[in-house]
């Protein structure tokens, strides 16, 4: 889906903050000073916290933190505060990276490989990796070649894409991509137009 | 060894003819610029106010087969000949980044697929797989810098761009600095047990052992266990319950700090064969804690290490105690790499703001720097100038007007007082590294969301007094804290350097808990003895680095008590009242500034910024007959007599100064 030589050239960097901006609106607002807290990660080693740290907050005491087990994970949500919460056993996190190094190949596309990641931390939700909300719940991990199809029949080749936001009639943010044997092969803005 | 042509000097380069060049250069991307715009490129870099232009050479683009490489033969846009000698017709010299790594946004960090691709060179981790690196195009697997078979290709890479560098060096030609290797740390990955478990690295750590511990006895004293040189294994998980079991944890650490050390050394001997070590050879880290990546190992084996600034103006106070880390530890504060637009996939920045970064590291004391990059290419946004060397907003005419004010003032041939060192023992650093619990976390990226290593450690204290892998950070922080509001300057000394950084500090403090580091109990007992006044404490350090007694005491009692580091006030007043000079001292506490002085200590340049979010009104004290010209706008200070001006800040903001007499004759110090 992403060429390896993928020709990324001419970014307006006014363009490319506003259209980023408009992408992550919630760690925007956190960085202008408001928004919700961000996510408290407690790592446990059998079964009982031994570290939490809240980014960008630093560490919490472990004495504040509220933890309930992993049954229990959106009430430790609730009175931990913050929008997410993500309790990760270490023995856990050891075996899932081995399990996605060993899967990944250099050969792939980035699509692919953050697939076999995403189909490894799937497997363990809920088994060592547990998460409110369960954003990692419900939904299987689709195959690369199903991603690749449908890539295909929502974005033909030889074809590009031109996404343009106007703001007060002025060029809020552009974003232009060209794609070629089923992958996006070229990445520009409106700079590139001569703009 | 050839004869230097050119050496380090204080204010940037010595060109051994009579001749200083600051260390101030742009960065231009000659395989990414068509050649019909190096010439028109070169001259925006100069324009600009760049007495030099830097390149990295990119390995995996000059490679066209195994070990054949193109330097322009085929293709014109790779003559890196033709493109040195354009600069030197530019009137600019060059800085040259040969790699092997040098990552550009490059895929695979522009080493050829076939390296990466071979097991044989590839870095493995702790569990046995191969390491990647989750880099957009795709993730690839991470060489090995221990690796024997992966340092002799990079050697033969090396040589084959050193021939094409070589005629040019100075003074016949441009070339007055050489890189080796970008950012080696492990490519982000430094977790302690993470890599790299290559067979020659752990070889190499059997080798460390050797060379630390010399007899096989001193090693089982230490390890507490029945090992021996030739079968010790390091550790793969952290399994420590109590102190005496540290030591293995702490020797793989410290070993990491020196694996990159051993791999540029290898490197840089190559360059030397070849000719290049007539120019001084240097490394940059990546925006990391430099410590821990090992910069005072790396500067026992090149000439200088300076570390990369990528950052965004609310990362005020993580600048400052970077900048001030280099000014006491390394052999020149230097940014091989100074932010000047980004790459696509990581933070959103904004170049507007990257101004108020480049003038805040070279507030607090940055001697030199490259700004990264000057030209725009492929993979990157908001550079200041288009590659026809046409000025770009924001920072093409911010640059322009700080060349300017470089120019005039010759910042980089002043000087700062700074009479305070902070000195900080690695053993405490190493233990907080050793004792991880967010292995995988690349520190680049913890740090992106303030989680340094003393925040992402555990909490146990192994039978010490308390967990002093956390403590001891959080009394340097107060430490530097209350300095600052103090309005004292300083600046940090890490323990693992060369002993003579101590040797320009008049008063040193070293906030202390049980442990402490033989050479650095040694070298503040030296200190102590020359008279210099010692700030120890909280507690008595009474085991060193191996958890063995310690050889003797600190002079005298803590000064650092703990009602002190717990209330930032009465520290700040305690360090007020030793009675040091504090130039320029601003009435609010959360405002720095910073003096630059010329001869006889006459007041030139002051920089006023701050680490408050908010915009606000600083109060800064002048001198009757002085006024304060803005050197990149217009606004000149003055009061009519003794008494202060009124700086306006945004939030994270720092202004540049000219401090002038209102009329003739030399500027009083306020």
């Amino acid at each position: 889906m992403f060429s390896r030589d993928v020709n990324v050239h001419d970014i307006d960097a006014r363009h490319y903050v506003n259209l980023r901006r408009l992408l992550e609106p919630e760690y925007q607002a956190y960085r202008a000073g408001g928004g919700k807290a961000l996510p408290l990660v407690v790592i446990l080693e059998r079964g009982k916290p031994i570290k939490a740290v809240r980014a960008d907050r630093g560490r919490v005491p472990l004495a504040d933190v509220r933890w309930y087990g992993p049954g229990a994970m959106e009430r430790a949500r609730q009175e931990n505060g913050g929008a997410f919460l993500l309790a990760v056993e270490l023995a856990t996190a050891r075996t899932a990276l081995r399990e996605i190094e060993e899967r990944v190949r250099l050969e792939e596309d980035g699509v692919a490989q953050a697939l076999h990641v995403a189909r490894v931390l799937q497997a363990h939700a809920g088994n060592g990796i547990y998460l409110s909300p369960r954003v990692l719940g419900g939904v299987p991990v689709p195959s690369y070649e199903a991603v690749q199809r449908t890539f295909d029949l929502l974005y033909p080749d030889e074809r590009s894409v031109v996404v343009y936001v106007f703001e007060r009639g002025e060029i809020h943010a552009s974003l232009i991509a060209a794609k070629r044997r089923g992958d996006i092969t070229e990445i520009t803005t409106h700079l590139a137009l001569g703009g | 060894m050839s004869a230097p042509t050119v050496r380090l000097c204080r204010s940037g380069l010595d060109l051994c003819n009579g001749e200083r060049l600051p260390l101030w250069s742009g960065a231009l991307h000659y395989w990414r610029v068509r050649r019909d715009r190096w010439d028109a490129a070169l001259a925006g870099v100069r324009d600009l106010g760049f007495g030099a232009v830097e390149t990295y050479v990119p390995w995996g683009v000059h490679e066209v087969g195994p070990r054949e490489f193109d330097f322009g033969e085929h293709d014109p846009q790779l003559d890196l000949g033709a493109f040195l000698g354009a600069a030197q017709g530019a009137g600019l010299k060059v800085i040259v980044r040969p790699g092997p790594h040098i990552n550009a946004e490059l895929t695979f960090l522009g080493y050829p697929e076939r390296i990466v691709a071979d097991p044989a060179m590839q870095a493995i981790t702790a569990r046995g797989t191969p390491a990647f690196l989750p880099l957009p195009p795709r993730a690839f697997p991470v060489p090995s810098y221990a690796s024997t078979r992966f340092l002799e290709e990079a050697a033969g890479w090396l040589r084959a761009a050193a021939r094409v560098v070589r005629p040019h060096l100075h003074p016949a030609g441009p070339v007055v600095a050489v890189q080796v290797d970008n950012e080696c740390a492990l490519f982000f990955r430094g977790g302690p047990y993470d890599l790299d478990y290559h067979p020659d690295a752990v070889a190499g750590f059997r080798t460390f052992l050797q060379e630390r511990y010399h007899v096989v006895e001193a090693l089982r004293e230490a390890w507490r266990q029945e090992v021996d040189f030739a079968t010790a294994l390091p550790p793969r998980e952290f399994g420590a319950k109590a102190a005496a079991e540290l030591v293995p944890y702490l020797d793989w650490v410290a070993y990491k700090e020196r694996y990159a050390a051993r791999a540029l050394g290898n490197l840089a001997a190559v360059l030397h064969d070849e000719g290049l070590g007539a120019v001084p050879l240097f490394h940059n880290l990546p925006p990391q804690d430099p410590a821990a990546a090992g910069l005072p190992e790396i500067e026992r084996v090149l000439d200088l290490c300076g570390v990369d600034f990528h950052n965004v103006a609310r990362d005020y106070e993580r600048i400052r105690d970077r900048v001030l880390y280099l000014c006491g530890t390394a052999a020149l504060p230097y940014a091989p790499e100074l932010g000047a637009g980004a790459m696509l996939y990581g933070l959103a920045v904004r170049p507007e703001e990257q101004a108020q970064v480049i003038l805040a590291v070279l507030m607090h004391g940055l001697r030199g720097a490259n700004v990264y990059m000057a030209v725009e290419r492929e993979r990157w946004y908001g550079a200041p100038l288009g590659s026809d060397g046409s000025l770009r907003e924001p920072l093409g005419p911010f640059l322009k007007r700080l060349g300017a004010a470089l120019r005039e003032t010759k910042l980089f041939e002043l000087g700062r007082r700074t009479v305070i060192g902070v000195v900080v023992p690695p053993v405490y650093r190493r233990l907080a590294t050793a004792t991880q619990v967010l292995d995988a976390g690349p520190p680049m990226v913890l740090e992106m969301v303030n989680l340094g290593a003393a925040e992402t450690c555990r909490e146990d204290d192994f039978g010490l007094q308390g967990p002093v892998q956390i403590e001891q950070a959080q009394a340097t922080r107060a430490v530097t804290r209350a300095l600052d509001r103090a309005h004292l300057p300083y600046v940090i000394v890490d323990g693992a350097a060369d002993p003579v950084k101590l040797a320009h500090c008049h008063v040193l403090v070293c906030p202390t808990f049980d442990l402490i580091d033989r050479d650095v109990l040694q070298e503040l007992g030296y200190a102590a003895e020359a008279g210099v006044p010692l700030l120890w404490g909280p507690r008595r350090p009474s085991l060193d680095e191996r958890l063995l007694p310690a050889s003797a005491g600190l002079p005298g009692e803590p000064f650092l008590t703990p009602a002190l580091l717990a209330d930032p006030d009465a520290l700040g007043a305690a360090f007020a009242s030793l009675g040091l000079e504090r130039p320029f001292a601003a009435r609010e506490p959360e405002v720095d500034t910073t003096l630059f002085e010329g001869g006889a200590g006459a007041a030139r340049v002051l920089f006023v910024g701050t680490r408050s979010p908010q915009p606000l009104t600083a109060h800064v004290p002048l001198a009757a007959g002085t006024r304060l010209r803005d050197l990149l706008g217009d606004e000149v200070l003055a009061v009519a007599g003794e008494g202060e001006v009124a700086v306006t800040l945004p939030a994270y903001g720092v202004r540049m100064f000219a401090v002038e007499a209102a009329a003739a004759g030399e500027v009083p110090r306020v």
